[in-house]
C-alpha cells in the first residue's frame, strides 16, 4: 500500500510539474471581430532545426498589472485575430528556433506596446524568419 | 544552436580576458581603440546624407535591437542521472543619444539578472556602439565591437546605413 501511495505522489508530483511547466502557455482565442492581419512572409528551417513564431498577447501598459491573454501561433500566409478593444494592449513577437531530437531552443522576443484598438480599426502584422535573421512590421491599414 | 555557441565563447572569452565589460560609451571607446582582447573598431563613409543614415539606423535599432533572449540546452550529467534543463536568459537594451553633430547608438547587454560573477566581473554593460557623424557629402558610421559573434549584426548596421533592408541580426 505504502509503495502504492508512494508511486500515485511521484506520479501526482510529476504531472504537477509537466502541468507547471506547460501550463504557462494557452492559445488566445478572439475577443473582438478580426482586426489584425498575421502576416507570415518566409520561416525555413536552419541546419537541424525548426523555426516558429509566436504573438503573446497582454493588456497593457507593461507593468505589474498586466494581464496574459494568450499566445497564437503564425502560420504560413495570413490569417487573422481580433485583438481586443478600447484598451491598450502590449505584444511580443516570439521568435523560436529549437534544436531536433530536443537540442534544446532560442528565443528571440520583441515586445510591442500598442495604444487601444477602436471598433473599426484594422491592423497588420508582417514577420519572416530564415537564415538570415527576423523581420517584422506592423502598421495601421485602416 | 549555433547563436548559443557564438555566445557562450564570446562571453567567456570577454570574461577571462576583460575586467569587466564598459559601462558607459566613453569606456567602451577607449577600451576599443586601447586595442581590448576580441575587441573590434570598423569605420565606413557611407553616400548618403547624415540625417538619411542616422534615421536608417534609429529605425533599424528601435525595431532589433531592444530584445530578449533565452536559450534553454537540456543534457544529463550523467549515465543514470535525471536530465537538467538550463535556461539563460540575456537581455538587449539601446540607448539613441544625439550630441549636436553626432548620434550614438549604444546597445546594452544584461545576462540574467545582471550582478557579477564569482570571479567579480559585472554581468551587464555595453556590448555594441554605434556613431554616427556627418563627414564630407555623406557620413561616417563607426562601430565598437568585437571580433567574435558580432559579424551578422555589423553587417546588419551598415545595410541599414546604406538603406537596405531592416532585417533583424543574431546577437552576439
Amino acid at each position: 500500500m505504502a509503495a502504492l501511495l508512494n508511486r500515485r505522489a511521484v506520479l501526482a508530483l510529476g504531472g504537477a510539474a509537466l502541468v507547471a511547466g506547460c501550463g504557462g502557455v494557452k492559445p488566445y482565442s478572439d475577443m473582438a471581430a478580426p482586426n489584425m492581419e498575421m502576416r507570415l512572409t518566409s520561416v525555413d528551417g536552419g541546419f537541424l532545426t525548426t523555426r516558429k513564431v509566436f504573438l503573446d498577447v497582454w493588456t497593457g501598459p507593461k507593468g505589474p498589472n498586466m494581464e496574459y491573454l494568450g499566445t497564437r501561433e503564425f502560420s504560413k500566409g495570413s490569417s487573422m485575430i481580433g485583438l481586443p478593444t478600447g484598451r491598450p494592449l502590449h505584444l511580443a513577437l516570439a521568435f523560436e528556433e529549437a534544436g531536433w531530437l530536443g537540442g534544446g531552443s532560442a528565443t528571440d522576443t520583441i515586445e510591442i506596446p500598442m495604444k487601444a484598438i477602436r471598433p473599426g480599426q484594422m491592423h497588420r502584422l508582417t514577420v519572416a524568419f530564415d537564415d538570415i535573421g527576423f523581420d517584422w512590421d506592423m502598421r495601421r491599414i485602416r | 544552436m549555433k547563436k548559443f555557441l557564438i555566445a557562450g565563447v564570446a562571453f567567456a572569452a570577454l570574461s577571462g580576458c576583460l575586467p569587466s565589460p564598459p559601462q558607459t560609451s566613453d569606456e567602451m571607446r577607449k577600451a576599443v581603440r586601447g586595442g581590448a582582447m576580441f575587441s573590434e573598431y570598423q569605420t565606413t563613409q557611407i553616400n548618403r546624407s547624415y540625417s538619411a543614415v542616422t534615421a536608417s539606423i534609429r529605425n533599424g535599432a528601435a525595431k532589433c535591437l531592444n530584445r530578449n533572449f533565452e536559450q534553454r540546452s537540456t543534457y544529463s550529467p550523467g549515465p543514470g542521472m535525471a536530465p537538467t534543463t538550463q535556461i539563460t536568459r540575456i537581455y538587449y537594451k539601446t540607448d539613441i543619444k544625439a550630441r549636436g553633430n553626432m548620434t550614438e547608438v549604444a546597445v546594452h547587454r544584461r545576462y540574467g539578472n545582471g550582478g557579477r560573477t564569482i570571479l567579480g566581473q559585472e554581468m551587464q554593460g555595453l556590448s555594441y556602439l554605434i556613431d554616427i557623424t556627418p563627414s564630407g557629402r555623406g557620413a561616417k558610421v563607426e562601430t565598437y565591437g568585437g571580433t567574435i559573434g558580432y559579424g551578422a549584426l555589423d553587417k546588419a548596421v551598415l545595410q541599414w546605413a546604406r538603406g537596405g533592408s531592416t532585417r533583424c541580426p543574431d546577437l552576439p
